[in-house]
């Protein structure tokens, strides 16, 4: 869930660790259970 | 909000945190299977729930006290003797004494190696990014506290081939996501983060024993993803222009294996992709950004 909360924050531009440029943000969840995954955009 | 969705390993129920918090005529309550894979799920529930007017304004969250309460790092007794479904999951590895997370991921790890030649260091190559990361993050626990390949060669074995350094912290944490339509979030002060594209799945295999599998050319993927070929999209949409991705992974195991899985490089070259630079912030994959599993605890992974 943190990974989610630091996708938005790629986002909108806040994070600390802001990755370059405007591209989606690709969240994946813990592997080995059932797993799911969410990309996010402006 | 009117609704609420969470995991079923969280200990909070939704109905109990809508009454505690007095929320009025909350209509829509949602759980998803397991702890750290639903993660994202949450989100596919809270979207349909919007989507279909089942909701209006949905709340994901998910809570727990792992260092204060019951440590996942520590083996629970009899957790193979429960009548239900999770017993029955246990029930395959815990007579063998595989009892905690990192048991049941060291196998998969050991695999991994096996098969590809990965080693100890290239899941150090994670780590080291992750505590990077971590260090520039005034809210991270390892706050100014980056690590070194040697650091974490050093670092003594949890559960053989994975270090403590290896390890996800065992913390206390809460997170909360807000989903809405897309019409009401832009008339919020923040720039909403809009969902693409979102996705659950899992293998038919029992919990992470589908990753013990050999995984050569041609055999379905043994990372949980589901059926291959599909995200979600709804027929007819644009898919998203990708510019630099931003992979948020969980630990460094998982993190070379879903490399490989979603596409970022091919089948075990994940450590060379790693060594490369890729999961740096301004690599082809920037990983982790938000300081990572070992660096401070995801909030419910394994």
């Amino acid at each position: 869930m943190n990974g989610i909360a630091e996708a938005v924050r790629q986002v909108r531009g806040t994070s600390v660790n802001q990755v370059p440029g405007d591209g989606p943000v690709l969240v994946t969840a813990g592997t080995g259970v059932p797993t799911s995954g969410l990309i996010l955009c402006r | 909000m009117d609704g609420l969705v969470t995991f079923t390993m969280d200990s909070n129920a939704e109905i109990a945190v809508a009454r505690e918090l007095g929320v009025p005529g909350c209509g829509f309550f949602g759980q998803v299977g397991y702890g750290g894979g639903a993660a994202c799920a949450t989100v596919q529930h809270a979207a349909m729930a919007v989507a279909t007017g089942a909701a209006s304004v949905v709340v994901c969250y998910r809570a727990l006290n792992e260092r204060s309460g019951r440590r996942f790092g520590r083996v629970a007794a009899r957790r193979d003797r429960h009548a239900h479904h999770l017993g029955v999951d246990n029930g395959w590895h815990y007579p063998m004494g595989i009892a905690t997370p990192a048991a049941t991921v060291a196998m998969v790890a050991r695999r991994y190696m096996h098969e590809f030649g990965a080693t100890s260091e290239d899941f150090g190559r994670v780590t080291v990014a992750d505590r990077r990361h971590a260090a520039t993050n005034p809210h991270a626990w390892f706050y100014q506290r980056p690590v070194t390949l040697a650091e974490h060669q050093a670092s003594r074995w949890i559960a053989e081939p994975l270090r403590l350094l290896d390890c996800c912290q065992e913390s206390d944490g809460a997170v909360a996501v807000v989903v809405t339509s897309l019409d009401r979030a832009r008339d919020l002060p923040h720039p909403p983060a809009v969902i693409a594209r979102r996705r659950a799945g899992q293998r038919p295999g029992p919990v992470h024993h589908d990753q013990l599998l050999p995984r050569r050319p041609g055999r379905p993927a043994g990372d949980g993803r589901g059926r291959p070929g599909s995200c979600g999209g709804r027929p007819g949409s644009a898919r998203p222009t990708c510019g630099p991705p931003c992979c948020t992974t969980t630990s460094p195991r998982t993190c070379c294996m879903q490399l490989e899985e979603l596409g970022f490089c091919g089948r075990g070259e994940a450590r060379d992709f790693i060594a490369g630079g890729a999961i740096e912030l301004d690599g082809r994959a920037a990983a982790s950004t938000r300081t990572a599993a070992s660096s401070a605890r995801p909030t419910s992974t394994a």
